[in-house]
């Protein structure tokens, strides 16, 4: 009999020693697990089960669309987003992960699905439908086209979330990597097999979602039997009348339950083989091998068996029910008679109180239809604003989309060759596009600020971080700003001039600063010719100095 | 998955009010997978027959292939099913069996592990544990296969060549070089006859044909019937050396047996030491000769154990009682004290030939020795594997006791 001791890798035969001279991410990769074929496609059915819900409410409503096509159409996008969410779960693809391709990949199915929505749904666009998309971009976006859509997105993220949730359940690179460290001698690695992932958890959070995914779907089941014309002629009566369920609702439920138990029963065994790789026990490979087997034969016996057994025969229990039911309305339709009856009493000796006299209305005189400013100026044809969206959107959708196709490898030879050189010769224009922006902003810049009466520009003293400056440039930086605001308002220092007789001079211009000045100038010459450290709190207290002054210096001016 | 249930009852609730058929097909499977799972599983495990094969004796470094059959009774398959055993730590050849298989119905399968017989002793294998589970994870059961067998390991036999032990029998196996012990069934020889022998002597054949009167010439011989009393009570080691010295009292015991079975002679042991099996405290095994009767003597030894048990020293004027006269006993002592020795003497009184063999090391042999030969009985120090074979090289002389096959009583 064997046995299987390397359950993760593709080469079980590799040994540890050939893994210490040049291990690679294979040697770390679940392979067998993320390999498999069967699993992707219950993940897919199960959650393209989903769309059979809002499929029932169409029917309930009586929606005059063709749907067949809905069912087929979200399974490819459920087996899509699996087959998407397998490949980015590969190191390899580590590179792609990101909101872009996976923005890409909706653009690419909403494409798709507008174009299956055109195919066996409303038909064709004609002429006139795309002058209207263009006068009017929201007609795009149909009833059909947008309810099912939203519900091919839902089934899409249904899909790449069960995937992820089983690609969590796989033996992680970490726990091979421990195992396999332990198995060479190193006991350290014992500390990570002690910690082994809480698959159980995640099996509890699928089994969770695909229970509230079942309620949801079996409800929408049941509005789609309740006969609405007779709620709507007796609201007394609470019943449903004996309707068929469409038949893909009913394929809807079958494979979401069916399905879902037997990628319950594959999230068990993923449980089960990590606890057992992590205690490093041997398995045996039939018991991997059977189990499929196994949960597909009991599935099916019980589905089997089911369909045979009596179904229905509950119906006294339900007219119990809803006798019960009909009975509590009727006695809450008497309670609440019976409370307006009482108040309408009690409030009728108190009618005179309230009367009033009768008052004619004035006449209402009809709004003056007056054109709006914006139709006043504008000039522009009524379809240019929709096809500027839409440019934008197809510019958007094209850039998603190619990089969804070069993502998957789709995107080579002769097109890739033109879009690369296309984008180069975006780049090279982009970036003259900038260029000539930012020159043209700056000269715009430079004419403000000369335009501007009394502003000089002191071109030597750029602002500056003062964090980051030492304490004797902060004290340097402070005297200059004072000395650049004095010449921006006319009180230019002299080159010949020292700073004790520039600060005479500013004591005669700002009588009000001139302990301030004093200061300033004085720590500027210590700052300036003394050798002799200067601590930050001496700084600091030469920006206070500078704060108050330029307060004082400006309300002056304003006054 | 305690939604499971929660899921039903909605279900259901949802299926009587609405009348809705097809929730009730959801509901029989969801329902049928739940309850299924769980009488499954329960019943998994009760219907497995487990059976553990081996070969229950093996000799001291000798391997044993133990053989776990799992017979699955029941007519449903058991998806998985965790084996685990755990072999004795001190036998331990392998990790054991930790082993996940899956079980057809009716299908037979066999796991196999190792243990190596590192140390004498009497080992338990087992138990088994099992666990089982369905395949949805609604119920997962364990089990454990609580019968225990069990494996003897035999102490270390080392062999002996020969060994300087003295007899008071007369008529044995082994040659003597008393006359006195001559025995008439071993004729080596015929001589002439000489005034004073004995005329049941005469060989009246060899007479009527030389015309002389022939005796015959007898070889000597004794029979060396033995008891090896082993001193097991753990009070009487030295603290530091129980356990050692202990085994190796069990060692020089088991290999003076084999010896003196190789010689044809008769041999039994005594022991108060504890045995797990009979729960005996004190056990003696009277002289028999032959392999088998060693085999059980080894079987006894294998289980020997330390016990806080009164001294040998009490024990051995009542456990010899059963002999018979002229049988050597030989006591196999940690230390020879003196009321070890002192009842080693009264065995020499009553008739016995009573022997005092040392196993610990001891810095003053030489005053024990003395003190046991002022009492009549022979010591030997045998602390090691080295003493014993000089001891059974004959080099009697250089372990510090005198020969004492020359010794008479």
């Amino acid at each position: 009999m064997t046995t299987e001791r390397h359950v993760f890798g593709a080469d079980p035969g590799r040994t540890p020693s050939s893994l210490s001279s040049r291990p690679t991410y294979q040697d770390f990769f679940d392979a067998a697990w993320v390999g498999s074929f069967f699993r992707p496609l219950l993940i897919a059915l199960v959650a393209a089960s989903v769309v059979g819900g809002p499929l029932a409410l169409l029917h309930l409503f009586g929606a005059p669309w063709r749907l067949g096509y809905v069912l087929p159409f979200a399974f490819v996008v459920a087996l899509e987003g699996v087959y998407s969410t397998l490949q980015l779960g590969r190191p390899s693809w580590r590179v792609r992960r990101g909101m872009a391709f996976r923005l890409g990949e909706i653009v690419v199915l909403l494409a798709l699905f507008r174009l299956a929505v055109w195919t066996f749904g409303t038909g064709w666009p004609d002429w006139t439908t795309v002058q209207l998309w263009l006068r009017q971009p929201s007609a795009f976006l149909d009833a059909q086209f947008s309810f099912l859509g939203f519900w091919i997105l839902v089934v899409w993220a249904l899909a790449i979330g069960i995937t992820s949730d089983f690609l969590d359940l796989a033996l992680q690179p970490d726990e091979i990597a421990a195992r396999e460290r332990h198995a060479w001698g190193e006991s350290r690695s014992q500390l990570r097999v002690g910690r082994p992932m809480a698959r159980s958890d995640i099996l509890a959070r699928f089994v969770a979602r695909w229970t509230a995914g079942g309620l949801l779907l079996v409800f929408f089941a049941s509005l789609s039997r309740m006969d609405m014309a007779i709620l709507t002629t007796n609201v007394l009566h609470v019943g449903v009348r004996s309707l068929s369920l469409p038949p893909e609702l009913l394929a809807s439920l079958l494979c979401y339950f069916l399905a879902g138990l037997l990628l319950i029963s594959q999230a068990r065994l993923a449980v089960l083989r990590g606890r057992w790789y992590n205690q490093d026990l041997e398995v045996q490979p039939l018991v991997l091998r059977r189990w499929h087997v196994n949960s597909l034969l009991v599935v099916l016996a019980i589905g089997v068996v089911a369909a045979f057994l009596p179904m229905g025969t509950t119906s006294w229990l339900a007219a119990g029910v809803e006798f019960l039911l009909t009975l509590i309305m009727r006695l809450g339709y008497l309670l609440m008679f019976l409370l307006t009856l009482l108040l309408a009493l009690l409030l009728w000796p108190l009618r005179h109180l309230v009367r009033t006299e009768a008052v004619a209305p004035p006449p209402v005189t009809g709004p003056l239809q007056l054109p709006t400013q914006a139709e006043l100026v504008s000039r522009l044809p009524d379809w240019l604003g929709g096809a500027v969206l839409w440019l934008i959107v197809g510019l958007v959708a094209v850039y998603l989309g190619l990089s969804y196709l070069s993502a998957h490898g789709l995107l080579t030879g002769r097109p890739l060759a033109w879009l690369l050189r296309l984008r180069y010769w975006w780049r090279s224009r982009w970036a003259r596009i900038g260029a000539a922006f930012a020159a043209t902003t700056a000269a715009i810049g430079r004419r403000l600020r000369l335009a501007r009466p009394g502003l000089r520009v002191n071109p030597g003293l750029p602002r500056v971080r003062v964090s980051a400056l030492t304490p004797r440039e902060r004290v340097r930086y402070f005297y200059l700003r004072m000395v650049g605001y004095a010449a921006a308002h006319g009180l230019a220092r002299a080159p010949q001039q020292t700073p004790a007789e520039f600060a005479q001079a500013l004591e005669t211009a700002w009588p009000d600063a001139e302990a301030d000045v004093e200061v300033l100038t004085a720590a500027f010459e210590i700052a300036r010719y003394d050798r002799r450290p200067i601590p930050p709190a001496e700084a600091q207290g030469v920006q206070a100095v500078w704060r108050r002054l330029m307060r004082g210096v400006r309300g002056r001016a304003s006054r | 998955m305690s939604e499971i249930p929660l899921l039903l009852l909605i279900l259901l609730l949802m299926a009587v009010l609405l009348q809705v058929d097809f929730v009730f097909y959801i509901v029989y499977v969801l329902a049928g997978s739940y309850l299924l799972a769980r009488w499954w599983t329960g019943r998994s495990l009760t219907r497995l027959q487990v059976q553990r094969r081996f070969t229950d004796h093996i000799f001291l470094g000798e391997t044993c292939r133990v053989a776990i059959e799992v017979v699955n009774k029941s007519w449903l398959p058991v998806p998985w099913l965790r084996i685990e055993e755990t072999p004795p730590l001190s036998l331990a050849a392998d990790a054991g069996v930790h082993q996940v298989c899956s079980l057809r119905p009716k299908e037979r399968i066999t796991v196999h592990y190792e243990l190596l017989g590192r140390q004498r002793g009497y080992y338990a294998i087992g138990p088994t544990a099992l666990a089982a589970g369905d395949l949805f994870g609604f119920a997962e059961t364990q089990g454990r296969l609580d019968a225990l067998d069990h494996l003897t390991v035999y102490p270390r036999v080392i062999p002996l060549a020969h060994v300087a032990l003295s007899s008071r029998s007369p008529h044995g196996a082994i040659r003597s070089q008393q006359p006195i012990f001559a025995d008439p069934t071993r004729v080596i020889g015929k001589r002439e006859y000489q005034r004073g022998d004995p005329l049941r002597a005469i060989d009246w054949k060899s007479s009527a044909h030389s015309g002389q009167l022939q005796v015959k010439k007898y070889e000597p011989a004794v029979s060396l019937s033995s008891s090896i009393f082993l001193d097991l009570n753990a009070r009487a080691y030295t603290h530091q050396m129980r356990y050692s010295a202990s085994e190796w009292a069990i060692v020089v015991a088991a290999s003076l047996a084999n010896y003196l079975v190789a010689q044809r002679q008769a041999v039994g042991v005594g022991c108060n030491g504890a045995d797990p099996l009979t729960d005996a405290c004190r056990w003696v095994i009277p002289p028999r000769p032959g392999r088998v009767h060693l085999m059980k003597l080894l079987e006894w030894l294998a289980r020997a154990q330390l016990a806080e048990l009164p001294a040998l020293a009490e024990w051995l004027p009542t456990a010899a009682l059963g002999l018979s006269w002229g049988t050597t006993v030989i006591a196999v002592c940690p230390t020879g004290d003196e009321a070890i020795c002192r009842a080693l003497h009264r065995l020499l009184r009553s008739g016995l030939n009573p022997v005092l063999v040392v196993v610990e090391p001891h810095g003053q042999f030489g005053v024990i020795r003395e003190r046991a030969r002022q009492l009549g009985v022979a010591a030997h120090l045998a602390a090691n594997e080295d003493d014993l074979k000089r001891w059974a090289a004959g080099l009697s002389g250089a372990i510090g006791a005198p020969a004492v096959a020359g010794r008479s009583a």
